[in-house]
């Protein structure tokens, strides 16, 4: 046993990861996705780590980091202990995202940023405190901006310009530059991943019975907590070939539970508290809209790949201006048309909009989410929580509530289609 | 038929509207009642105490020549020699009202802040012709509420939205602002039809540069130790620039100059030399929310100065013209409005402690009072940075959360007399 075994920073992916485990113990290859995971909570993986270029959250353009550095190490939030190591640092009203990214950069326990440049996109308040908390504790930080306004010319031209003035920066410190060779790597190795990404959770919601929502969401997630991009693609498409083979061989009765869509503020391991209540409610998750699964999606047309270095450049901020999902933009269309396809795609029983504490511009956008779900008859659940445990048993007895107003809907409407 | 009749048979949407004049009225006529008794008012104060007069408690529109339309402004990186070059006035129209917060506050998210919450109020109910005769709402992206805040009044006015860079020490973000302050001006040109000119840019420069000269007279009036006017006051006309013509303003405040100047002469001051001498930072205090200056002066303290968006860091610095021509102009106004702002929206901020040290320094501050409004983050943040170098410099501080209501008030005035005590004790033990 690991003496760091008995801290609250690894327990605390110890314990999703073993219930993840029980729960999926016929899939084999989700190991790799689980010890993939829980290495990033190992003290010793990550002293030994000492990445080059760190990452905080997701609003970066991956095609640009991968086209100069190899393995960039991103920081999404999602632990408790590293949360509360920020406790000093930070406001009481902070967001446990930020909250979580200062404590995984600043904590007593490791440093991994001792030779890292560490880069991230000005998308929020908490954001650029964030840089400055960092910068004033001695780290490098490289950043860009995120035009709030719209995808205009001025807006698209300042973005790409952004964009090659932090790949030149990152390139000087990795010693890879930027180059229209590189850059057209990264953006097939990106594409060919966001791909798998999709049969995945393709294979995955037509195997349901055999995967749980939460091992979905991890293997999904862990894209980011990968060393290599390769290795993940690979494993995850072995995933999706073990999930074929498992539904094509046994057949299962399917229980017709209610499905969820799940949006708002990202669900990050190890804190996987809002799948877990849904399926103790009873009900499944039919597709998850947030930043993470949005950026996911994104990738450079195939036409598009063999043009220019500038001209992939202007492609890939315009993809990003359109689509961005993080609360960055005045009207967050990205997010919201994302929320809309899924839903006509899936039709969903309900929505789940997770709100973490302090992430207030997901809480301006909810009544237009509500708006577009009240039009098409679909319930809206406000689940408002931090990276604290406390709150789940208050949030479990709201969750089936909902869950069980889901279930009388469809037997209404079951009972509705029979007489009629 | 009665007053009361009349509004019985009314719609609900009209009594609702009338519920909220009434209301607002009264806070406002209690905080100018408030602003009026204190003592050693200036005489010249009256004109400025009008203008607030006419804006919340008569609901008249902006103070400017007639047929001139108005610009709302949300920020102080709004270049207001912009607007006036356009031909119409600027008004700032970021609220301070709780009325209108009570309102915001059904509309906004529970955590958003009460300024933007008061400014979602007074759009929603819309019977404030200050900002109902806007033709076109000015919104500088600077923090999350305010982001959003530009989302809501886009569906609702027409809105132009100014991103401001996180960094302001690159050239690439300053020609960012450049292009959006160029942006901007097109707009305000199909809302008045006046094109951009050197002459009309340069006009408008003049007239500012006025209002700042009366501004920097001012200044250096209220260094003086003992206090000659208080700080409430000077808070007054700080928030009556907001809805006033600059060249009228600049004509009133001459006048208080002249007869502050008057007063140093014969020697009647506004404090006693050995009142504790404070300094406020942090989230503005727009009127009528002006209970944290008004708590300060009534437990003994002198409010020596403010170092807030709504106080004289919009209109301290004036635009470096190095080149004449209107592209010259607006790299001037660019740089004017960021470069030496200390807003906490920059990701490097450290002037911001430069300038409160500069300040504490100029007024002889004996202790800070951080204003926090519930929600700010950006404040909050920069606070900790700040307790850290006024700790060095052994001058208490303390933080005071706020929000849009009344029901604070006696929990803050003991905080505030605590504080004010622990300075009077603090000087006697170190004498």
């Amino acid at each position: 046993m690991r003496s760091t075994e008995h801290n609250a920073f690894f327990r605390e992916a110890l314990d999703t990861v073993s219930r993840i485990k029980e729960e999926n113990g016929m899939l084999y290859e989700l190991n790799w996705f689980i010890n993939t995971a829980c290495a990033r909570f190992d003290t010793a993986y990550l002293q030994s780590r000492d990445p080059q270029v760190i990452v905080i959250g997701d609003d970066i353009p991956a095609e640009i980091l991968y086209a100069v550095c190899d393995r960039p190490f991103y920081v999404l939030g999602g632990s408790l202990e590293t949360a509360h190591w920020a406790d000093e640092l930070t406001p009481r009203d902070t967001d446990p995202f930020s909250r979580s990214s200062i404590g995984w950069l600043l904590n007593p326990e490791f440093d991994i940023t001792k030779n890292a440049l560490i880069v991230t996109a000005v998308s929020s308040d908490s954001r650029r405190k964030l840089i400055s908390v960092l910068r004033s504790a001695g780290r490098t930080v490289a950043s860009i901006d995120v035009p709030p306004a719209d995808a205009s010319e001025n807006a698209i031209r300042y973005y790409t310009e952004q964009l090659v003035t932090l790949a030149r920066t990152i390139g000087r410190h990795t010693g890879k530059h930027l180059n229209g060779r590189r850059l057209r790597n990264a953006v097939k190795k990106i594409a060919a991943a966001h791909r798998q990404r999709q049969r995945f959770l393709l294979t995955a919601q037509m195997a349901s019975d055999f995967i749980t929502d939460e091992a979905v969401l991890l293997a999904a997630q862990s894209m980011y907590f990968a060393d290599g991009l390769g290795e993940w693609a690979l494993h995850i498409s072995q995933l999706s070939d073990e999930l074929e083979a498992l539904h094509k061989r046994f057949v299962f009765k399917h229980r017709d539970k209610p499905r969820i869509i799940v949006l708002g503020s990202p669900v990050v391991f190890p804190n996987y508290k809002v799948p877990q209540l849904i399926s103790s409610a009873g009900m499944r998750i039919a597709a998850v809209a947030d930043s993470l699964s949005l950026e996911a999606t994104l990738s450079v047309a195939r036409t598009h790949r063999f043009a220019s270095a500038e001209s992939l450049l202007n492609r890939i901020a315009q993809i990003h201006l359109n689509m961005i999902s993080s609360g960055a933009r005045i009207n967050n269309t990205g997010l919201y048309s994302h929320f809309i396809d899924l839903t006509k795609q899936l039709k969903p029983d309900g929505i789940v909009c997770h709100i973490l504490k302090g992430q207030i511009e997901y809480d301006f956008e909810l009544p237009y989410i509500e708006k577009a779900a009240e039009s098409m008859d679909i319930p809206v659940f406000r689940l408002e929580t931090d990276y604290q445990y406390q709150d789940m048993e208050q949030l479990r007895i709201r969750m089936e509530a909902f869950s069980e107003m889901l279930t009388q809907r469809k037997l209404v409407r079951r009972r509705y289609r029979h007489t009629a | 038929m009665n007053e009361i009749d009349q509004i019985r048979k009314g719609s609900a949407e009209d009594r609702r509207k009338q519920r909220f004049i009434n209301k607002s009225v009264a806070v406002s006529v209690k905080y100018l009642r408030k602003i009026d008794e204190l003592p050693h008012k200036p005489d010249a104060l009256e004109p400025f105490m009008n203008i607030l007069r006419r804006v919340f408690i008569d609901m008249q529109g902006a103070v400017k020549p007639d047929g001139m339309p108005t610009v709302g402004t949300y920020c102080v990186m709004v270049p207001q020699e912009l607007i006036y070059a356009a031909g119409a006035m600027p008004v700032k129209l970021c609220g301070g009202s709780y009325t209108a917060f009570n309102i915001g506050d059904d509309i906004a998210p529970r955590d958003a802040c009460p300024l933007v919450k008061a400014v979602m109020g007074f759009q929603s109910i819309g019977v404030m012709p200050v900002y109902q005769e806007c033709s076109l709402m000015a919104v500088p992206v600077t923090c999350d509420c305010k982001k959003k805040l530009a989302g809501y009044l886009s569906e609702r006015r027409p809105t132009v939205t100014l991103h401001v860079p996180s960094g302001r020490d690159r050239d690439a973000d300053m020609e960012q602002y450049v292009r959006e302050l160029y942006l901007f001006s097109r707009r305000l040109t199909e809302v008045t039809g006046v094109e951009l000119s050197y002459e009309r840019l340069s006009r408008a420069c003049g007239m500012t540069a006025a209002a700042q000269y009366e501004l920097s007279r001012f200044i250096e009036l209220r260094r003086r130790a003992p206090l000659v006017i208080k700080g409430t006051h000077y808070m007054a006309v700080m928030n009556a620039m907001s809805y006033t013509h600059i060249a009228l303003w600049t004509r009133y405040m001459k006048a208080l100059n002249d007869e502050l100047e008057e007063k140093i002469r014969r020697g009647e001051m506004a404090s006693k030399e050995n009142r504790p001498r404070i300094l406020i930072t942090g989230s503005p205090i727009v009127f009528p929310n002006f209970k944290l200056p008004l708590l300060i002066e009534e437990m003994g303290g002198v409010l020596v100065g403010d170092e807030t968006c709504m106080g004289e860091r919009g209109a301290y610095d004036p635009p470096a013209i190095v080149d004449q021509s209107v592209d010259g102009v607006m790299r001037a106004l660019a740089n004017k409005s960021t470069r030496p702002c200390t807003c906490p929206t920059f990701v490097d901020n450290k002037r911001r402690v430069y300038r409160i040290m500069q300040m504490l320094k100029d007024y002889q501050v004996q202790g800070v009072i951080y204003h926090v409004l519930r929600g700010c983050l950006v404040y909050d943040y920069e606070y900790q940075v700040l307790e850290e170098e006024l700790g060095k410099l052994k001058i208490p501080v303390i933080r005071v959360e706020s929000d849009y209501n009344e029901e604070d008030v006696e929990q803050l005035r003991i905080r505030v007399e605590a504080f004010i005590e622990l300075i009077k004790y603090g000087k006697e033990s170190s004498r």
